[in-house]
């Protein structure tokens, strides 16, 4: 590709990511655009297109469009019980806190299909606070929010959920928390009992209240700096003082402005802490 | 003059960059930027490994993180690494890609989107065909591409099919001087 077709590209992707905005309001322009430039590459591929700017017409016009691109421009991948230290650390060093509250609140920020909604609720429940609590769990990709509603998952996968359970410290069986039927697995009612999932979108919905603990991992490395900003700012809004977030594994609170206001409690695990504040 | 080389390599590669991290000189002036495919330890210290064993600053690529000369980043264990157009790294952990997370490929393509004509891409070791693409879009790009030929002949076949390769080393100092 030439300079001047890589520069033809970037038209194209900033009118589509603007079509897009006007046409159904999702902005998807603070997004990483090395990321984003693969996934509608991707997209172009799957369609039989030569050129970005041919998806255009089609998401103008077809509605139904708009939710296979969203689903190919979120990313979905997770698992149960994703990066067991990770869970490990907030039983250990967030639960003890959480549990000296009478009602605890928690945010799973960008949760997918749900997957870690459910470790944490089995979690929670094995520590005896989930009566207590209030799970809100969001995304803005309806059709992933769907599936974790419903909280039906692959057969497939159960070797390395159970495994994950087992490292995350699981004091059961993680079998006791499903049901098996037709190669797929659905999460128990009592898990779904004190869980809200709905759509939000972090790009520009707003703050529903105070959160204890935040869980946003590996959504930010998707927004370019400004965005992590703002999502950032969010965050330090809802958090109580005192509160936590967890962030993915290779994400940081480094270059968020309110940075000074928190201290890393787990640094491989990135979980930060809330300051006091007087 | 280049202004950066990116290096794929997959599980049996480490041999093959320890040597030719060896060889590159302390005032090296260009980002060197590694895939290297490992074993699924989430923990992995290899760029600590490789930092430990060799006199050049060997980093593991951080989230939005500006790209330094010299300076060698490793990408991260089970994530795909990215360059952006301002010469900094992002991160996704988004789907395997030719059974492969991170994917020589991604970054490839990327880096060659960026650098264009001032990138040199060296494939050592392959697998499941992971590279050739990106071997391509550097190709096409302008870029200078190596292959190491000791690669299976598959594998190298698979990258001629694709694309025109510019050099193919042996012994690694040939890439090095």
């Amino acid at each position: 590709m030439s300079l001047q077709a890589k520069e033809i590209k970037k038209i194209e992707v900033d009118i589509l990511l603007m079509a897009i905005k006007r046409r159904y309001g999702y902005d998807f322009t603070e997004y990483s655009k090395a990321s984003l430039i693969r996934r509608l590459d991707r997209r172009r591929i799957s369609s039989n297109l030569n050129y970005i700017s041919e998806l255009i017409p089609r998401l103008l016009y077809d509605e139904t469009e708009l939710d296979e691109f969203i689903c190919e421009l979120s990313v979905t991948v997770t698992e149960m019980f994703r990066d067991p230290d990770v869970f490990l650390a907030i039983k250990k060093k967030v639960f003890p806190t959480l549990e000296t509250y009478p009602r605890i609140k928690i945010w799973h920020a960008g949760c997918a299909t749900g997957e870690e909604v459910y470790s944490m609720a089995i979690m929670l429940k094995e520590a005896g606070l989930y009566d207590r609590v209030q799970i809100y769990a969001t995304d803005f990709n309806n059709k992933s929010l769907e599936i974790a509603r419903k909280g039906i998952y692959s057969c497939q996968n159960m070797k390395i959920f159970t495994s994950n359970y087992q490292r995350s410290d699981g004091e059961s069986s993680f079998a006791n928390y499903y049901h098996a039927k037709y190669n797929n697995i659905i999460m128990s009612e009592s898990l779904k009992k004190n869980i809200v999932f709905s759509n939000h979108n972090l790009v520009h919905d707003g703050v529903f209240g105070e959160m204890h603990l935040v869980l946003c991992r590996n959504v930010l490395i998707y927004f370019n700096k400004e965005l992590q900003q703002k999502v950032f700012s969010l965050f330090d809004e809802c958090i109580a003082s005192q509160g936590f977030i967890c962030l993915g594994l290779k994400e940081s609170l480094k270059f968020s402005v309110s940075a000074d206001n928190y201290e890393l409690i787990s640094e491989d695990e990135k979980i930060y802490r809330k300051k006091i504040i007087w | 003059m280049y202004k950066a080389i990116v290096i794929g390599a997959s599980i049996g590669g480490i041999n093959v960059m320890s040597i030719l991290l060896n060889d590159i000189p302390v005032d090296f002036s260009v980002p060197i930027i590694v895939v290297q495919h490992i074993s699924d330890d989430r923990k992995s210290g290899l760029a600590k490994y490789y930092n430990k064993q060799f006199d050049i600053c060997v980093v593991e690529a951080q989230e939005k993180q500006k790209i330094l000369s010299a300076h060698a980043y490793i990408t991260p264990p089970d994530y795909h690494l990215l360059i952006e157009d301002d010469f900094t790294f992002t991160l996704d952990n988004g789907e395997y890609f030719r059974y492969a997370r991170p994917s020589v490929d991604f970054l490839f393509q990327s880096a060659a989107y960026v650098y264009k004509d001032k990138l040199i891409a060296i494939l050592l070791t392959g697998s499941n065909y992971d590279g050739g693409e990106g071997m391509k879009t550097v190709k096409n790009n302008g870029g200078h591409t190596i292959v190491q030929d000791i690669l299976s002949s598959d594998m190298i076949e698979y990258v001629m099919k694709l694309t025109q390769i510019d050099n193919m080393v042996n012994y690694l100092k040939k890439i090095t001087s």
